[in-house]
């Protein structure tokens, strides 16, 4: 694994940056890193893996002891530590109101929107960092042929649950937010629930598949939600 | 059970307390008290745990009618604060009888006072936390007719009367680390923001503050990466936002440089048109 940059950034927070290519296979091995930083150093708060870096939160300020261990860590194997991520599935309903922006982003990739939807349905996408709001997905790898660029105005409500495109990014709208992304339908899949232990089942490392579904079947898990007996479906991720 | 019914609800109130642990990694801001310094003296007083919960007002306090006897104190930028005819002082604890009413004026010497409440408030944790965040809390601020749970512990006494707290110096620099990207700024460029004197614009909360005067615009490309409170991003037209504790977990613009805690308590005392300057923490 090549070596991150090392970076206090204040009294009690320390960054790791990797310097190479973000890729899958990089996130896995920080996702590695993590589970045994969390292990071995005592003192940790929290840690955060955002695309190709590492956030370590102590509770207390730390001194150079901390940052020798964590140099220590990084020089050492931790193959091992491989965790298993998962691969989640989500419904979304395209088009129509639910997404605005399908017909003509379809056309701007010179696709119509039935293709646009196949494809979009078609590629797993990598969660390389939840942020922005509580439970929102970065998730990358949207290959070229899908890419289109974000509204040059940004729309001051877009509606939680919006499953939006923008460059190498797809994302869903956990909440009712501004936001430029192109919205290609909605999903009536809560992704953050305040009152769930963990509040978002989804982690950084894990990978997201759309699926199309109608109208009614919208209507139909959106009262399955309401009435608690929904669950989002997934499967181990090699 | 015990209330504090708010009456009017102020400019911006809102419970905090040391804020969300453990939540970042779903991109669950922070929060808690802008002025954790001011607020932990008051939890100090009434011998309260860290983390009890505070009232944090901003600019102009609630009025608020107490449901039970009840110690409390006020904290930070205090300016004239009434129990019923009585006028209070700022970092001394008194006691409330049931049904006494409590005005907080505007705030002086800054811009967030602080009521600490003996065993603190009880409003519901949310993620760890008593911290008001919507939608993470259902409301982001105090509204009238708001009850405030509160559960004091009997036989209380206050053992300290008064703590003397230093001025908060407003005029003095904040100290700051480098930030992992302040390298990618030329060095005149990074002189210009060591040595210039910036004001707070208007757009100023608790997620955020932006300075008014522009640095040259800078054009550097890189992913989301982490963010925190404390942290100074520069934006491509030059403008530089300072992230406070209600600050998103990632961002995208280059982090030029990081607060220190001191310092970040220090700058939730100033708002609107203050000036500032930045002081660079050698490593």
């Amino acid at each position: 694994m090549t070596k991150p940059d090392l970076h206090q950034l204040n009294e009690k927070a320390l960054l790791l940056q990797w310097p190479r290519h973000c890729s899958r296979s990089l996130l896995s091995q920080i996702k590695a890193l993590e589970k045994k930083l969390l292990e071995d150093i005592e003192g940790i708060q929290e840690t955060q893996v955002v695309y190709k870096s590492l956030c370590i939160h102590w509770l207390n300020s730390i001194g150079e002891n901390e940052i020798q261990a964590v140099r220590a860590l990084i020089a050492g194997s931790f193959k091992a530590y491989k965790q298993v991520a998962r691969l989640w599935k989500i419904p979304v309903c395209y088009g129509e109101d639910f997404g605005p922006d399908l017909e003509s982003c379809a056309s701007g990739l010179h696709l119509n929107p039935d293709q646009l939807i196949e494809k979009h349905t078609s590629f797993i996408y990598p969660v390389y960092g939840i942020g922005f709001l509580p439970g929102f997905l970065y998730l990358g790898d949207v290959p070229g042929e899908l890419q289109v660029s974000r509204r040059s105005e940004p729309r001051l409500n877009v509606a939680q649950g919006s499953v939006g495109l923008a460059g190498q990014q797809t994302g869903i709208y956990p909440q009712q937010s501004p936001g430029g992304w192109q919205l290609l339908g909605r999903t009536p899949v809560k992704l953050f629930e305040v009152h769930q232990s963990p509040p978002c089942q989804i982690q950084v490392g894990d990978g997201v598949q759309f699926y199309p579904i109608d109208k009614p079947t919208y209507s139909l898990m959106e009262i399955q939600i309401q009435e608690e007996i929904y669950s989002l479906e997934s499967e181990e991720w090699q | 059970m015990a209330v504090i019914e708010v009456l009017n609800p102020g400019f911006s109130s809102s419970i905090q307390d040391l804020g969300r642990r453990g939540f970042r990694k779903w991109g669950v801001p922070v929060s808690g008290a802008m002025d954790l310094e001011s607020a932990q003296l008051g939890n100090r007083l009434l011998q309260n745990e860290e983390q009890a919960a505070v009232l944090e007002m901003t600019l102009e306090g609630p009025v608020l009618r107490f449901g039970c006897p009840l110690y409390f104190a006020l904290t930070g930028a205090v300016g004239k604060v009434c129990l019923g005819e009585q006028e209070l002082k700022v970092n001394t604890p008194y006691k409330a009888r049931e049904g006494e009413v409590l005005s907080i004026g505007r705030c002086l010497g800054g811009v967030r006072a602080y009521l600490a409440v003996q065993s603190g408030f009880k409003t519901p944790v949310l993620l760890g936390s008593r911290s008001y965040y919507h939608p993470i809390s259902p409301q982001a601020r105090l509204a009238k007719g708001d009850q405030l749970i509160v559960q004091p512990a009997s036989g209380f006494e206050p053992k300290v009367w008064e703590i003397k707290q230093a001025k908060s110096a407003l005029r003095t620099p904040l100290r700051a680390y480098p930030g992992p990207e302040l390298e990618q700024l030329s060095t005149s460029i990074q002189d210009r923001l060591i040595n210039t004197s910036f004001t707070i614009a208007k757009e100023n909360n608790r997620m955020a503050y932006q300075l008014n005067e522009l640095l040259p615009s800078f054009t550097y490309s890189m992913l989301t990466s982490v963010t925190l409170p404390g942290t100074v991003q520069l934006t491509p037209a030059g403008r530089l936002i300072i992230l406070m504790r209600d600050a998103q977990t990632t961002g995208g613009y280059p982090r030029v440089l990081q607060l220190d805690e001191a310092s970040l308590n220090g700058l939730g005392q100033r708002s609107t048109g203050d000036y500032l300057r930045f002081e660079l923490l050698e490593r």
